[in-house]
């Protein structure tokens, strides 16, 4: 079983909050709804940290694990049409000129369409790997997959994904 | 034909891994032209990165910290206030000091509540610790509020920009009858620069381009863009500052005590030719970023830094 004191807090939520949160934003893509799920997902590992076991996985499957479970409760609340609101993404841009990197949100939101025309779990892999950073082997443990399953779903994802940002920018 | 894929797969696995630590595509072992395709497009999704707002990250710390040890409530809500050890390890000694500064504050405080000033030689020991213990601590919540602020702009993403036609104005009264909130200029300009065009993105948006050329500082480019952080719509705009890839060096400062980051960067253009892609560098200079009120403002620049910073806090 495994304890938190302050010391150790510090340090997962200085190493998981912007991944998490990032994770969090790539499934549903509304910065306040992402801070809303990040922090559930925080207070319920605190809350069940007790339970967690380090022979039985790494802390980031566990805690994901968890993510994951909060969104599949959220998804089964809302529609998923009304999650996605582009207006709230938050990103940078590419260093140019400042009317580039102004410009560079609107990149972004077409990204993010790109990313929810996706099957769920092409979606839910690239978060993992992209957002979370994750290795195969860790997200094989969260989506129960094997980690040669997972290569395979994201090297397909990451092909359809472009190719759909591709035509969205040839429009 | 299955291994071929799992093979490719695999591959393309790990070199996802190494771009997520840092890697370039074009330092990875490429197996075919989709291949690369899908690689690069992976290595611009690696360096997307939508992070917290800082406020978000402070609140939620301090809840879970008071979920964690609600009997400790004065020492987190102190603790709170300092930068964290393990960020900004040059702060580390000053905080533990301060942290210290202030047991010892409150306790000759405390003593002195209970003797009641009869001992009068230990006022000014006692007093002196809790005033400076205040001023430091208030020192550092400013450096922090900087820092907090740094942090959410220190963000980035290497892509290929999108055009889009602006609307060209020659002067800035022009450009102000389409432009919904008042746009500032700079009341300094170094000799021999004037104002090349204002360039209208939306009404909420305005870059206003000066050019110089004189025998001092040569020949180059001072670029302001100012937008109002929520547009006619309503709806939130943010300014992603350069303070990434071409980023060399970031100092905060103040300009007319408004918090404001000034960076050294390039400015650099995507070029394509056959089969490749690749970027030049069109100038080097400062870039300066603040916010004031409701406006957002990053001014670029290739005039020397005294000179980029007195252009900065002189807009108006």
């Amino acid at each position: 079983m495994a304890e938190v004191n302050e010391a150790t807090f510090e340090e997962l939520y200085a190493h998981y909050l912007p991944r998490l949160f990032n994770y969090m934003i790539y499934r549903v893509g509304n910065r306040q709804l992402a801070e809303d799920l990040t922090a559930t997902v925080f207070e319920k590992a605190l809350t069940r940290i007790a339970t967690y076991r380090r022979d039985r996985g790494a802390f980031s499957t566990w805690l994901f694990t968890i993510a994951r479970n909060v969104i599949v409760d959220h998804l089964r609340q809302q529609a998923r049409a009304e999650m996605v609101n582009l207006d709230d993404l938050y990103e940078t841009a590419a260093p140019g000129t400042p009317e580039a990197q102004y410009l560079r949100q609107e990149e972004l939101a077409r990204l993010y369409t790109g990313l929810n025309s996706l099957a769920e779990r092409e979606r839910e892999i690239i978060a993992l790997k992209f957002a979370a950073e994750l290795p195969n082997t860790r997200i094989a443990q969260v989506v129960g997959l094997s980690a040669e399953n997972v290569g395979v779903i994201l090297y397909r994802a990451i092909g359809k994904l472009r190719r759909r940002f591709e035509e969205e920018n040839e429009r | 034909m299955k291994e071929n894929q799992l093979d490719m797969s695999t591959e393309f696995s790990r070199n996802v891994d190494e771009l997520l630590r840092g890697a370039r595509a074009e330092d990875c072992n490429v197996l075919s032209g989709e291949y690369r395709a899908n690689l690069e497009f992976a290595e611009r999704l690696a360096r997307t990165r939508f992070r917290p707002d800082p406020s978000f990250q402070a609140s939620l710390k301090q809840s879970l910290q008071r979920k964690l040890a609600p009997e400790a409530g004065l020492k987190q809500r102190l603790r709170a206030l300092l930068p964290r050890q393990e960020q900004r390890p040059q702060y580390a000694p000053r905080a533990a000091l301060v942290t210290a500064r202030w047991r010892l504050a409150l306790g000759g405080l405390l003593v002195l509540l209970l003797v009641g000033g009869i001992v009068l030689g230990w006022r000014s020991a006692s007093t002196v610790l809790a005033e400076d213990g205040v001023v430091r601590l208030l020192r550092l919540r400013k450096q922090e509020v900087v820092l907090l602020m740094q942090e959410a702009y220190r963000l980035r993403i290497g892509a290929k920009l999108p055009e889009k036609t602006a609307e060209v104005y020659l002067t800035v009264a022009e450009a102000q009858a389409v432009v919904a909130f008042p746009i500032r200029v700079p009341a300094y300009l170094p000799p021999g620069c004037h104002l090349k065009d204002v360039r209208v993105l939306e009404p909420s948006a305005v870059v206003a381009d000066y050019r110089y050329l004189d025998d001092r500082y040569g020949f180059g480019l001072v670029s302001i863009l100012q937008f109002q952080r929520f547009n006619i719509k309503g709806e939130k705009q943010d300014l992603f500052f350069e303070v990434g890839e071409g980023t060399r060096e970031e100092i905060l400062l103040f300009l007319d005590r408004k918090p404001a980051i000034l960076a050294t960067g390039q400015g650099w253009r995507g070029v394509r030719w056959p089969g490749k892609k690749g970027y030049i560098v069109v100038w080097e200079g400062y870039i300066v970023n603040w916010e004031d009120g409701d406006m957002v403002f990053s001014l670029w620049s290739t005039l020397p830094r005294e000179e980029t910073l007195r252009v900065a806090a002189s807009v108006r």
